[in-house]
């Protein structure tokens, strides 16, 4: 199993996606760009507290064309989505502890973007995080949610 | 050479906010822009007079604005930086009861909920609960469903009910599509003046309480119930604002030049007629104004198609608009409620005299009957409150507004001329009911009325005195907003564009239409979107 945040994880989590058979049926054919930011709170141990991660998605011609950690935070151009949370929200969504849906409609999770496209590929979507939150094929290094 | 020689490349007609926005974007992208309006000033309703007495600032039309710090066309052009400075009054809302109980809404929630548990503890729970859940998707909601061209409703509530989003709410479901804000109030509140509290905030958003379908919409409008803002100075400093930044990016506003046609060559828009000549536009032209008047006056009848024609006449409008009372007075009202809670004299917004859903009914049914009730019910707004520059020092501002019908049963729109003065004397005696007695006999200086009529008369783009330009009506909103051929900004016709209040989402001081317009022109002229940096 991979750990979490390592090249290894983002490769995975590629391929788990585009391994969907229902994913590849519903997701959108054009192209996207988003990305997701990884706030430390003080109580991940894998980000720092005041540290942030980036990673970036890129949907293209109905599947996962890169998914990958960014260096720096995106500059927003040419960017379809901005998902933004704590890392303890990301971690627990990643253990399958809590829902993606139910963190973006109580604002943990806070999307930047234009929600219609989301809305009108949310078949697909719901696919997605549920991949993201439920694949269990993460390891955790340095202890798995939920934290003390 | 004549100012209007060289031509822009793109003339915005009408110089309301959503017009003169459009066209600062325009101007600050590069483009050489005019906006040609046929007032005397520009604004639009963002228009403030002193129709009572010197220095008493009255905002005639457009009062509050509720998507201060949340409409990104705020930042986008600077517009603090510019001169706009705005109140957020503590007290946002209040309600005063026959009585002599009171309900207030303050930006802090706690005290919402320990005014409202005053009369139902349980609906002080409920509220404090939708509050927290409103708050976690407000943000993400006003930009998909304000500040994004329409999407279906149908697609909306598709996503609802693939993310299962009803198990995860309390509030939010697909059902609520075919449900009224009175049913959601119903279904979720005991107590009926706190119901009545909440649906006056969705009457003066002109959301009718009882018009089914609307309940979809509401969450969202319950989020900016805290977010009521005063523009101090008056409502124009929005448009002076507007105006210096265009002139700063190179724009040009014209006062007092109407356009009399949309000129069409070989089917596109290529200017328009002025009582000075013609006006070449090189890109385009956006019209602000009202789909009536677009399409059946200011273009020629070949150059539209029979099914635009057809839906554009068809386009329905409010069925109940405003009467509005200004006041000039001799100091801040105090009321006789403040003995139940205090907070209620420092209550920007009043409703007094809904005390239930049923007051709502019996209220707009009334309207729609073209009748005047005796004793009307108000929307009560002192300014000075929260703006002491809008009065002389120790002097007050005061707004009265009525919900009331464009034609009276008795003689129609014109018969307001003799009812007028005599029905806002009513309207200053209901007000006079609920002041202690000392403001009662003195407080009023003098007053001046407004009718739907003279309205209409003034502001041509309020169309049977729709001050939201169009029914707010599932028929006539999202993706049938004005029509289903003219819902995303664009038109049959080749370079003019849509970008006033008939667009999604409607009228008030929301920004929305002109924004949204300007992503569509962006896309469609390779404009690069430099405000849209997500």
């Amino acid at each position: 199993m991979p750990a979490i945040y390592s090249d290894a994880w983002y490769d995975d989590m590629k391929a788990l996606i585009n391994g969907s058979a229902e994913f590849k049926k519903l997701a959108p054919k054009q192209r996207a760009v988003m990305t997701l930011e990884v706030v430390g709170d003080g109580k991940s141990p894998y980000v720092p507290s005041g540290a942030e991660l980036y990673f970036l998605v890129v949907l293209d011609g109905g599947e996962v064309a890169e998914y990958r950690a960014l260096p720096e935070r995106h500059d927003g151009k040419g960017l379809g989505f901005r998902f933004t949370a704590p890392a303890t929200v990301w971690e627990n969504i990643a253990a399958g502890l809590l829902d993606p849906i139910t963190c973006g409609l109580r604002g943990q999770i806070k999307i930047r973007g234009d929600m219609r496209f989301l809305m009108q590929n949310a078949d697909a979507v719901k696919i997605l995080v549920d991949l993201y939150g439920r694949q269990g094929r993460t390891e955790w290094p340095q202890g798995k949610p939920p934290y003390a | 050479m004549g100012m209007f020689d060289q031509g822009f490349d793109a003339i915005i007609i009408g110089a309301g906010h959503n017009g003169m926005a459009l066209a600062a974007y325009l101007a600050k992208s590069g483009w050489s822009v005019a906006v040609l309006e046929r007032r005397t000033e520009e604004g639009g309703g963002l228009c403030t007079e002193e129709v009572t007495e010197p220095n008493f600032l009255h905002n005639l039309h457009s009062n509050y604005h509720s998507l201060v710090g949340i409409c990104p066309v705020y930042d986008d052009l600077e517009l603090t930086e510019n001169g706009v400075e705005y109140g957020h009054p503590d007290v946002q809302m209040g309600s005063i009861f026959d009585d002599g109980t009171a309900l207030t809404i303050h930006t802090d929630m706690r005290k919402t909920a320990a005014s409202f548990a005053r009369f139902s503890q349980k609906d002080a729970d409920t509220w404090m609960r939708l509050w927290d859940e409103v708050c976690g998707y407000m943000d993400l909601m006003v930009r998909t469903l304000m500040y994004a061209p329409p999407i279906a409703l149908n697609d909306i509530t598709r996503a609802l009910a693939s993310w299962g989003v009803e198990d995860k709410s309390e509030f939010l479901a697909a059902r609520l599509r075919s449900m009224s804000v009175a049913e959601f109030l119903d279904k979720h509140f005991e107590n009926d003046r706190i119901k009545a509290m909440l649906a006056f905030h969705a009457a003066i958003c002109a959301y009718q309480p009882h018009v089914k379908g609307l309940a979809v919409t509401y969450p969202v409008l319950l989020g900016k119930i805290a977010n009521w803002h005063v523009c101090k100075g008056g409502s124009h400093r929005l448009a002076h604002a507007l105006m210096r930044v265009i002139v700063k990016a190179g724009g040009r506003v014209f006062p007092q030049v109407p356009v009399t046609q949309i000129v069409v060559e070989g089917g596109r828009a290529v200017g328009v007629m002025t009582p000075d000549g013609f006006v070449r536009a090189h890109k385009l032209v956006a019209s602000s104004i009202d789909v009536n008047q677009t399409f059946e006056t200011l273009l020629e009848p070949q150059f539209v198609p029979e099914r635009t024609r057809r839906e554009v006449a068809d386009v329905q409008y409010q069925d109940a608009t405003l009467f509005n009372v200004h006041v000039a007075m001799n100091g801040l009202p105090r009321y006789k409620a403040a003995a139940f809670d205090p907070d209620i004299d420092r209550a920007w917004i009043l409703n007094i005299g809904f005390e239930s859903l049923a007051d709502f009914e019996h209220e707009f049914a009334q309207a729609r009957a073209g009748r005047l009730p005796k004793r009307p019910r108000l929307n009560a707004a002192v300014n000075s409150l929260y703006d002491p520059t809008d009065a002389p020092a120790g002097k007050a501002t005061g707004l009265l507004r009525v919900f009331a019908p464009f034609a009276l049963e008795d003689g129609g729109a014109e018969a307001w001329g003799r009812v007028s003065r005599q029905y806002g004397e009513a309207c200053l005696a209901r007000w006079r009911e609920v002041m202690i007695d000392d403001d009662a006999q003195s407080i009023v200086r003098r007053f001046s009325t407004e009718s739907p009529h003279e309205i209409s008369q003034k502001m041509i783009n309020y169309r049977f005195g729709d001050w939201m330009v169009g029914r707010i009506h599932p028929k006539n909103l999202l993706e049938h907003r004005p029509t289903d051929e003219l819902a995303g900004y664009r038109t049959p016709i080749s370079g003019l564009y849509l970008c006033g209040a008939s667009q999604h989402p409607h009228g008030y001081i929301t920004f929305a239409p002109g924004y949204n317009a300007l992503g569509v022109i962006a896309e469609d002229m390779g404009i690069d979107k430099w405000w849209d940096r997500v």
